[in-house]
């Protein structure tokens, strides 16, 4: 179980104004993705765990162990708070053999020992073949088992990994989670993911947290994330739903029915609670509620949002549209004649499948 | 004959002894410069700097003064060797800082994250990812060391044996008048130093080490 509450801010690496990072996280054992894109915080989240970086304020406690308090001004050395990370690049010390990297990582063992658990960990991860490979010869996948193996030879309470490199192909990710999710299991480790891949949340993690600009946007389970987007931001940042600006026409609370208007069209939709006539909100839907369709003339069906197509873009297994209204949506096979920029089309949306936002 | 290979064997002891002591404080200098975590590390690089831009007869006159009075170092080869010692470590320390700084960080990262202390770094991840290079330096600074010339005038020109280093001998043919006595002298120092170039380039190719 690990409870980090911190507050912080750096230079940022991409952006001029700095980087002020303000999170909670709790975490248990079992994998938690922290999801979000390039320069959100995810880095010096975990800087600040393994003790590279001092935050302003805040509490870093693991296992009811205190790695940092800045009121009482605890702050533990880095090499004995008992976290691992496996940074992003595979980056094993290229002029050691891989016997010797794990070595190093355990030279502040007792001699003995530190040969016992090299030797250990060499056997549970099957890289005993080639223990005695500097770097340079072992393949990339090799290469990242033996710094998760490295991360683990002081038996750390938190493992954090610092994303999987984005050229890696699936089905070498899915045998780098398998490993991890056996990692957190057997070690009862609580392993921490950054990763700017929603799939890798999905694949790998038991629960997640969307980190926005040094904030948590949103937590709970990869799925309860992705079905229930808790802002437009995190609506946005997944990407898997459609985003639809309306306004409330009219409001029935009596039938618990309303009417939107939509692109300067009305359709009808669900009761709001705690909105009036007038207020404007984003609707959040499922692509897989909508009913997306060609139309004939000018007329679109009662209730459906007529659209005008943008462009068509044809990948292996779909169609995508894009819509001039600004809506993006994938369908598995479309008519040709269909494809054209300027195509009308209509979109049915069922009120149930609607979200306010 | 023996007027060429007194000062050229004395100059080569002098300069090996010198690089001998200069390397280790010239690439200390530098690591810490590198991944020293003081405030004003600025501060260390101006004064590995200093000795580069301060005139030479400055050096030496303020090195007379320390080794001057009762004690019998000046006018020995051992203030010959601490003058190219002085002379070297700026050039050694300017070189390996640029070794240093071409060193992928993340290694020194990753250590520092596995708990290694920062001796631990230095002997361990940076020195040998530096190894070649810091070679090559070790030769460049034989050849600086062998061609010190401004402070070893001042504090030793002559030691008691009536010996010299090779550009101090050089410097007094000249002196003595244009008669071409200076000539072997010069060509031995620049064949030396071509030579030490080339050793070095070499080295840091990879082609005289592994």
């Amino acid at each position: 179980m690990i409870d980090v509450r911190v507050e912080t801010t750096m230079d940022s690496a991409v952006r001029a104004q700095r980087l002020h990072l303000e999170v909670h996280l709790r975490a248990s054992t079992g994998i938690t993705a922290i999801y979000g894109p390039h320069d959100s915080g995810k880095t010096l989240l975990f800087e600040c765990i393994a003790g590279l970086h001092r935050p302003d304020r805040g509490r870093i406690l693991v296992r009811d162990r205190i790695l940092f308090d800045a009121d009482s001004g605890v702050s533990l050395a880095v090499g004995t708070r008992q976290v691992g990370i496996v940074l992003e690049r595979n980056c094993l010390l290229p002029h050691l053999t891989l016997r010797e990297n794990l070595a190093f990582a355990a030279s502040r063992m007792p001699a003995r020992e530190a040969t016992q658990r090299v030797s250990e960990i060499l056997d549970r991860f099957s890289l005993g073949d080639v223990a005695d490979r500097v770097p340079r010869f072992l393949d990339p996948a090799e290469h990242r088992v033996g710094m998760i193996a490295q991360a683990l030879i002081r038996r750390p309470d938190v493992l954090m990994v610092d994303a999987v490199p984005e050229e890696w192909e699936p089905s070498l990710r899915l045998q780098l989670f398998s490993l991890l999710r056996e990692v957190a299991t057997r070690d009862n480790v609580t392993i921490l993911l950054a990763t700017r891949r929603l799939d890798d949340c999905f694949e790998a993690a038991d629960s997640m947290v969307i980190l926005r600009d040094g904030k948590v946007a949103q937590d709970g389970t990869p799925s309860e994330v992705a079905t229930k987007p808790a802002s437009v931001a995190v609506a946005e940042m997944l990407g898997t739903d459609l985003l639809i600006p309306a306004e409330i026409a009219f409001l029935d609370p009596q039938n618990k029915l309303s009417r939107l208007k939509v692109f300067g069209t009305e359709i009808p939709g669900p009761y709001f609670a705690g909105h009036f006539k007038g207020s404007k909100l984003m609707l959040c839907v499922a692509p897989s509620r909508v009913d997306c369709s060609p139309r004939n003339g000018n007329i679109a069906f009662p209730g459906h949002l007529p659209l005008v197509l943008r462009r068509a873009v044809v990948h292996a297994h779909d169609v995508r549209l894009y819509f001039e209204e600004g809506l993006v949506v994938d369908l598995p096979e479309v008519p040709p004649q269909s494809m054209q920029a300027g195509s009308r089309w209509q979109m049915g949306i069922p009120p149930s499948a609607m979200r306010a936002l | 004959m023996e007027d060429l290979w007194l000062p050229l064997w004395t100059s080569l002891r002098v300069a090996v002894l010198a690089t001998l002591f200069a390397l280790p404080v010239g690439v200390s200098l530098a690591w810490l410069a590198v991944h020293g975590r003081f405030r004003r590390v600025e501060w260390l690089d101006m004064a590995i700097l200093l000795p580069l831009l301060v005139p030479a007869p400055v050096l030496g006159h303020y090195l007379v003064l320390c080794l001057g009075g009762e004690r019998p170092l000046p006018f020995t080869e051992a203030a010959a060797t601490l003058a190219a010692t002085i002379y070297t470590i700026p050039l050694t320390a300017l070189l390996a800082n640029r070794v240093f700084r071409k060193i992928d960080p993340i290694y020194a990262r990753l250590a520092v994250l596995l708990g290694a202390s920062p001796w631990q770094i230095f002997r361990q991840v940076s020195l040998p990812l530096a190894g070649r290079a810091l070679a090559a330096i070790g030769v460049l600074s034989i050849a600086r060391s062998f061609a010190e010339f401004g402070i070893t005038l001042l504090v030793a020109r002559k030691f008691p044996s009536g010996a010299s280093t090779l550009p101090v001998a050089l410097y007094e043919a000249l002196a003595e008048g244009p008669d071409g006595a200076a000539l072997p002298f010069a060509v031995i120092l620049m064949g030396i130093t071509l030579a030490l170039l080339g050793a070095a380039h070499y080295i840091r190719a990879g082609r005289l080490l592994p």
